[in-house]
């Protein structure tokens, strides 16, 4: 069957005055292969259904052939633009399992490529959220300092996206002895700009009218439908899990939780914005006192993990990443389950872009910061 | 000089020959101005799947300038493009999607497999049941990428590659070896 | 904090055994009594379980066991709830009436493992082409050189 008759059998009942129009897979501003299809009345949404597949890999499957060292590396290419904190939640899992104590020294530099991950994320999403208003100048003042921060993973790391830094144990290798002053350089050289971000978006009056009202989701559909991270928050639900189930260093510092209660679009909008602000916070009340030590604790060459079930839950930068793992006992995992962000948020699309125009179906998939392959796996 | 046009029956294209059998100078010239326009403004369609569309993003900013190189003006229709670069893994699902976006740019065309996905299938080409094993079984590639993802300066070199493979064509005459 | 649910799930359920998996605990319930103890869950103010987080299955042939991962937001307290199934009967009822995220998770099960839920709208194939066969997660099934036996019955490959 090819794409004509794929595309035919999913047809949804059309009467004369409506038509359907596909959204993707292939499109400008849908962040990624995300195919919808779309039934509309004049420029009016009637119904939408999305179609996934088109990045799905088989990443559970192939972890069922790959040891418990080996498969750490496919998680980075979920959610890419978390890849550190991916890897964190698999090496939390083998360590829960194995009952092993991670240095002090590991567990505050995890915690510290953590926040950085996160200040990276939030700031390519506010270039694209940006570009595809149409702004086009958000984009490169968003990527001037996120090249910083990619320049700071290179040296530590050797990568600068898909950086396989968390090993069972620790880390892989001591941190660079310039991280402390770059990252210190970067803290004050964003302080000083951050004010150019509200000035290019926040006070537009061209992006307020796009964002504020458009795209409600009420408290009662959130829970219903799972969602979490910055989509939660903006509705009014507490669902932090560094504040929660603290993990790592996270135990040590002070943070707030950034709420909001309207719902729109321009919530959210501002929750992310609010949430670098506390990630700088944590990044300084860190960066001073790194303890000494060890940077790893030995482990076995060949990690067999006890029978049973084994669970851990980390905060990426769009909401709540579970692992599930379950072991026979040998060399490799039974099964592994990765529960996503992306995928309960996808469900909270059609509520809310229903009875909307177009125009807002872009500002509403820009403000919930979907990555398709962490949906398709 | 006295240039006749002839036909082939193993060549599409147009030949201008004189008399002597060899192809004049001003033939060469036109086709070394034709490769110098069409390699340095060679129009990318905007294609990215995964990974590596987040390095191709990073080209383009600011910092490693893709626009200097004559490609800043990214299409979005594949109409309106004369290169594609495959940025991601295809999976069985995006390898008709991909082929048909291929069929539907004019010539002449050309097609950069990015990223070790594209190349032999990556980190997926084992034990996965769902990826193509490098995208050359789909399309024709005129230049690879390797890494993962590579960053991007290995783009930047990829495309000066195809800058200079695109120079070195012979777009208007075929010299035939004389009897 | 888990010891009210503890004792809560061992009043309103005195028939069934309080088991645990990884940190959570855990009840078992039959695939025929899945619909009202899910009744019982969502609507009894000490429970009050109104987040679906996960619904997954694991194969442990010749059985199949579907987990669902629950969470109140008003209490704080977490629970699963597992359900049996046959490999020659894959069959259970939808929760899409309790939590609205179930549509889609039920949708990656079905494509994944096989498993048909009664009672959902609109059941398809999520990740997998449509006329793909098998189901991949199986522990039977074999990821071997299906990807060019593919390209080749869709006349996809060149040269």
């Amino acid at each position: 069957m090819n794409m004509e008759q794929h595309i035919e059998s999913h047809i949804i009942q059309s009467s004369d005055d409506e038509f359907i129009i596909n959204v993707g897979p292939q499109h400008p501003s849908t962040h990624g292969v995300l195919h919808l299809q779309l039934k509309l009345d004049g420029e009016k949404i009637v119904d939408l259904r999305p179609f996934l597949g088109y990045i799905h890999r088989g990443i559970e499957k192939m972890s069922e052939s790959l040891t418990y060292k080996q498969f750490i590396y496919l998680t980075s290419r979920m959610d890419y633009l978390s890849a550190h904190i991916n890897n964190q939640a698999c090496c939390l899992v083998i360590e829960k399992g194995l009952q092993t104590e991670v240095p002090e020294r590991a567990k505050v530099i995890r915690t510290l490529m953590a926040e950085l991950t996160r200040l990276a994320s939030h700031q390519l999403w506010w270039g694209s959220t940006g570009l595809d208003m149409g702004a086009v100048s958000p984009f490169f003042y968003a990527f001037r300092e996120r090249e910083m921060i990619l320049e700071i993973f290179e040296e530590t790391c050797g990568s600068r996206l898909t950086m396989n830094y968390c090993v069972p144990g620790g880390v892989m290798n001591d941190i660079h002895p310039d991280f402390v002053r770059k990252v210190k350089q970067l803290i004050k050289q964003f302080r000083e700009n951050i004010h150019e971000y509200d000035e290019l978006l926040t006070g537009n009056p061209i992006f307020q009218s796009r964002t504020q009202g458009i795209g409600y989701l009420s408290k009662e559909d959130a829970i219903a439908l799972s969602c979490s991270g910055p989509v939660a928050r903006a509705s009014g639900i507490s669902c932090d899990v560094r504040k929660k189930n603290p993990y790592d260093a996270y135990d040590r510092v002070s943070f707030d939780e950034i709420i909001a209660t309207e719902g729109d679009c321009f919530a959210r909008y501002r929750v992310r914005l609010e949430e670098m602000k506390q990630s700088m916070n944590i990044i300084e009340q860190l960066i001073d006192n790194i303890p000494t030590g060890e940077y790893r604790t030995k482990i076995k060459g060949i990690i067999k993990l006890p029978v049973g079930e084994y669970y851990q839950r980390v905060e990426t930068a769009r909401g709540e990443l579970g692992v599930y793992l379950v072991s026979d006992g040998s060399n490799k995992p039974y099964r592994i389950k990765f529960r996503t962000p992306n995928f309960s948020n996808l469900g909270a699309l059609k509520p809310m872009s229903l009875g909307g125009k177009i125009g807002d179906l872009v500002a509403i998939m820009a403000s919930l910061d979907l990555i398709i392959p962490d949906i398709d796996r | 000089m006295d240039v006749i046009q002839k036909q082939f029956d193993d060549f599409p294209g147009e030949v201008y020959q004189d008399k002597s059998g060899h192809s004049s100078i001003i033939i060469t010239q036109i086709d070394r101005f034709a490769n110098w326009a069409r390699s340095n403004s060679l129009w990318p369609l905007i294609f990215g799947t995964s990974c590596c569309a987040i390095e191709m993003m990073s080209a383009a900013s600011a910092k490693y300038d893709w626009s200097r190189f004559g490609f800043e003006v990214a299409r979005a229709s594949p109409r309106q493009a004369d290169l594609i670069i495959v940025a991601g893994t295809i999976t069985l699902k995006m390898a008709p999607v991909l082929k048909r976006l291929y069929d539907q740019m004019p010539e002449p065309k050309y097609v950069i497999a990015m990223g070790a996905c594209n190349i032999t299938g990556g980190p997926f080409m084992l034990h996965s049941y769902s990826v193509v094993n490098g995208i050359d079984k789909i399309v024709p590639v005129d230049v690879y990428i390797p890494g993962c993802p590579p960053r991007p300066e290995a783009l930047l070199h990829g495309m000066i590659k195809l800058q200079e493979k695109i120079k070195n064509t012979k777009a208007y005459v075929i010299e035939k070896p004389k009897k | 904090m888990s010891q009210p649910v503890e004792e809560a799930i061992k009043k309103i359920f005195p028939e069934l055994t309080l088991t645990s998996w990884a940190q959570f605990p855990a009840i078992e319930i039959s695939r025929d009594s899945l619909l009202s103890a899910c009744e019982k869950l969502t609507t009894h103010p000490d429970l009050r379980f109104d987040m679906l987080v996960c619904l997954t299955a694991v194969d442990r042939t010749p059985r199949l066991e579907v987990l669902y991962h629950l969470r109140s937001t008003t209490h704080g307290h977490e629970l699963i709830v597992k359900t049996e199934l046959d490999e020659s009967q894959l069959e259970i009822p939808s929760v899409v009436s309790f939590w609205k995220a179930a549509e889609l998770f039920e949708l990656e099960v079905y494509d994944m493992f096989g498993i048909t839920f009664t009672g959902h709208s609109d059941l398809r194939r999520l990740f997998m082409p449509d006329d793909w066969d098998g189901y991949p997660l199986r522990k039977s099934y074999k990821a071997s050189e299906v990807a060019d036996n593919y390209l080749k019955s869709h006349q996809l490959l060149i040269n």
